[in-house]
């Protein structure tokens, strides 16, 4: 248990800079998730929290203590790999108990976390078992068993879920979540699956190119996105965008007074539009498709400027015509505002 | 799923098999059977006429101490060039694997010595030793020590064991670093944050997962100690001083074709066969299944 933090974390590779300054501070048992698009520095980030990969510049540390120095083995953490890395010439306990047996821990001791680790991930009738005979989805626990015996101080996870079939996925997602609480432990979780950081985040990191975009708790990234591209990142389907000028409804002009100066764009969530009369709409469009998922619908509409929306309301409405025009409004305190930069302008 | 081809008339799989089976049968067991046969028999001194004798060759050659003695030797010489072409090998791939930059002129340097035939690396390997004109020998001369392979049989054993082991370590370095470099990354990662250092992981999880190249190197090497390492014996010491280095192979030719021993030669062969066969199902029965695949 500890805390971890980033100061100015930046990392090149022969000349080029894929990380650009990350400063971050985990509390001790937060659960951190590092999500962004493939390619955007996640997994090298959390290489240099694991000591696998050499910090360039700035400052890593792990309670209060700097790390940029220090060897892996060295840094009291523990990794969950997207390959899972399980020792193929290993038993499941073997693998689990790998760890301990280095430390010099009394055997009684090691068969009995090894056991107990075992129990909580349901793996006890498999300890004997090569990792070739295991599915994904045990592997993918004897990975998690291997981290959780040796008690940590920060649990890392690389894409853990991502070979997993769906189902498989979210079943995995909550059991990860309830033992981290369970545990206490400091966890930094990469993934490039919006949802898995969701659900899973006390705080989440959106990352976009080598920097963090926003840092933030799941619901207020969402409400709050700080920039464009993490509005746009998170949430799905994605927040829809417009230039003021699209705005040409009859009830267009009251709301462009509303909006902050300097505005260059505006973002809607698509939950936040809503069907209203001709009189008090500020964009019209026509359905052009409807995706209809039991407890709400999505409807995909084309503007006759030539954009589409994505609309989405609770339950499945019956008469909405193809190519019908619809007249749309969302409340004010819902529309973001985004300067030409892209970044969020903050109402006053 | 099955990944056998399955074939529908018996034609084609016969055609294709055929010159596998020709040439096994032309170059191996025609002449194996030419071996036995002729090991029954002792010929004359001019080829003209042979007498069966039966077991007789064997007999007389179980009981000669010197090719008894050639048994212990060819023992000593092959485990020793088995050792000395495969520990340094690994060595040296662990090191190219954990160079990054450069590795490309390190690794085709290493591979020189590879391209150098086994008779020339035998006469490189003389004039290095030379008891008159050798670097080597010379310069261990001013060191006090008196360098004759000529003379002191272990000198020789040492040089012929050096010389034949010098190129194939090359071969084998290639062998063990690829075997390295197919063992993911992430495992070697996950040990490391396992606690282990670098000496731990090799033993506990780069050697074991390493156990089939090793265990292909270790019967292809043995094999060439006892077959290929004729030409490097023949040049620097011909088998001798007191045939310090006449290995099974060695004494095969030495006692057909110079001794024109023919019978006994044949003899030797059928006993060498029976050897080498005894030491492939040991390799493949024994050590093969403490091999992880
Ligand atoms: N060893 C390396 N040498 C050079 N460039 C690298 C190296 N490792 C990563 N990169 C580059 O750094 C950038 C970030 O890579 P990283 O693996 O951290 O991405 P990621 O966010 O984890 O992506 P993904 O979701 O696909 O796993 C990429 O542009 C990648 O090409
Ligand atoms: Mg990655």
């Amino acid at each position: 248990m500890a805390t971890v933090g980033l100061t100015d974390v930046r990392k090149t590779f022969g000349r080029t800079e894929v990380i650009h300054g990350i400063d971050l501070e985990i509390a001790d048992g937060e659960f951190i998730v590092i999500v962004g698009p493939s390619g955007c520095g996640k997994s090298t980030l959390l290489r240099m929290v694991a000591g696998l990969e050499t910090v360039s510049a700035g400052e890593v540390r792990i309670g209060e203590r700097r790390v940029n120095e220090v060897e892996p083995m060295d840094r009291d953490i523990a990794m969950v790999f997207q390959n899972y890395a399980l020792y193929p010439h290993m038993s499941v306990f073997d693998n689990m108990a790998y760890g301990l047996r280095i430390a010099g821990r009394p055997k009684a001791e090691i068969a009995e976390r090894v056991r107990a680790a075992a129990r909580m991930l349901q793996l006890e009738e498999y300890l004997d078992r090569r990792p070739r005979q295991l599915s994904g989805g045990q592997r993918q626990r004897v990975a998690m068993g291997r981290a959780i015996v040796r008690k940590p101080a920060v649990f890392l996870f690389d894409e853990p879920l991502s070979n997993l079939d769906a189902k498989l996925r979210v079943q995995m997602r909550l059991e990860i979540k309830a033992l981290q609480r369970e545990l206490g432990v400091t966890a930094l979780y990469v993934t490039h699956d919006q949802v898995e950081a969701m659900t899973l985040a006390d705080r989440m990191v959106v990352m976009n190119e080598g920097r963090a975009e926003q840092v933030g708790a799941p619901l207020e990234v969402y409400a709050r996105p700080a920039t464009m591209f993490v509005a746009g990142f998170i949430g799905s389907p994605p927040m829809n965008f417009l230039a003021p000028a699209d705005l040409n409804g009859a009830a267009a002009p009251a709301l462009l007074a509303a909006l902050p100066p300097g505005t260059a764009a505006i973002g809607i969530r698509p939950e936040h539009l809503e069907l209203v009369p001709a009189d008090r709409a500020v964009l019209s469009g026509s359905a052009r498709y409807t995706e209809a998922l039991g407890a709400e619908t999505l409807i995909h509409l084309a503007r006759p400027e030539g954009q589409t929306l994505t609309m989405r309301i609770a339950g499945s409405p019956e008469g909405i015509a193809p190519d019908a025009p619809l007249h749309l409004a969302a409340a004010p305190a819902t529309i973001r505002a985004f300067d030409r930069e892209g970044r969020a302008i903050v109402p006053t | 799923m099955e990944k056998r081809v399955t074939f529908r008339g018996w034609l084609l799989p016969v055609l294709l098999l055929a010159p596998q089976v020709a040439v096994t049968l032309v170059f191996f067991f025609w002449p194996a059977g030419q071996a036995v046969w002729q090991s029954l028999f002792i010929p004359d001194p001019f080829g003209l006429s042979a007498q069966f004798v039966g077991l007789g060759n064997f007999e007389f050659l179980l009981k000669d101490p010197y090719y008894r003695a050639s048994f212990v030797t060819t023992a000593i010489f092959s485990s020793l060039v088995t050792l000395i072409s495969m520990v340094p090998a690994l060595w040296l791939a662990v090191l190219a694997d954990r160079l990054i930059k450069g590795s490309g002129t390190y690794r085709s340097l290493l591979i020189w010595p590879y391209a150098v035939a086994p008779a020339v690396a035998g006469v490189l390997w003389l004039f290095m030793f030379n008891t008159r004109v050798g670097v080597i020998a010379w310069y261990l001369g001013l060191l006090g020590y008196d360098w004759n392979h000529v003379l002191n049989g272990t000198e020789a054993m040492g040089l012929v064991v050096v010389a034949s082991s010098w190129g194939r370590i090359s071969y084998n370095f290639l062998f063990f670093l690829a075997g390295l470099q197919a063992i993911p990354r992430s495992v070697i990662e996950a040990a490391a944050i396992d606690g282990a250092r670098f000496w731990k992981r090799f033993w506990t999880i780069v050697f074991p997962l390493l156990s089939p190249t090793t265990f292909f190197l270790l019967v292809v090497n043995v094999v060439y100690a006892f077959f290929e390492t004729f030409g490097v014996i023949h040049t620097i010491t011909g088998g001798g001083p007191q045939q310090a280095t006449t290995t099974l192979v060695y004494k095969v030719f030495a006692d057909g074709f110079v001794g024109q021993d023919l019978g006994s030669s044949a003899a030797q062969s059928v006993i060498l066969l029976v050897v080498v066969g005894i030491l492939t199902v040991i390799q493949f029965r024994w050590i093969e299944r403490r091999v992880h695949y």
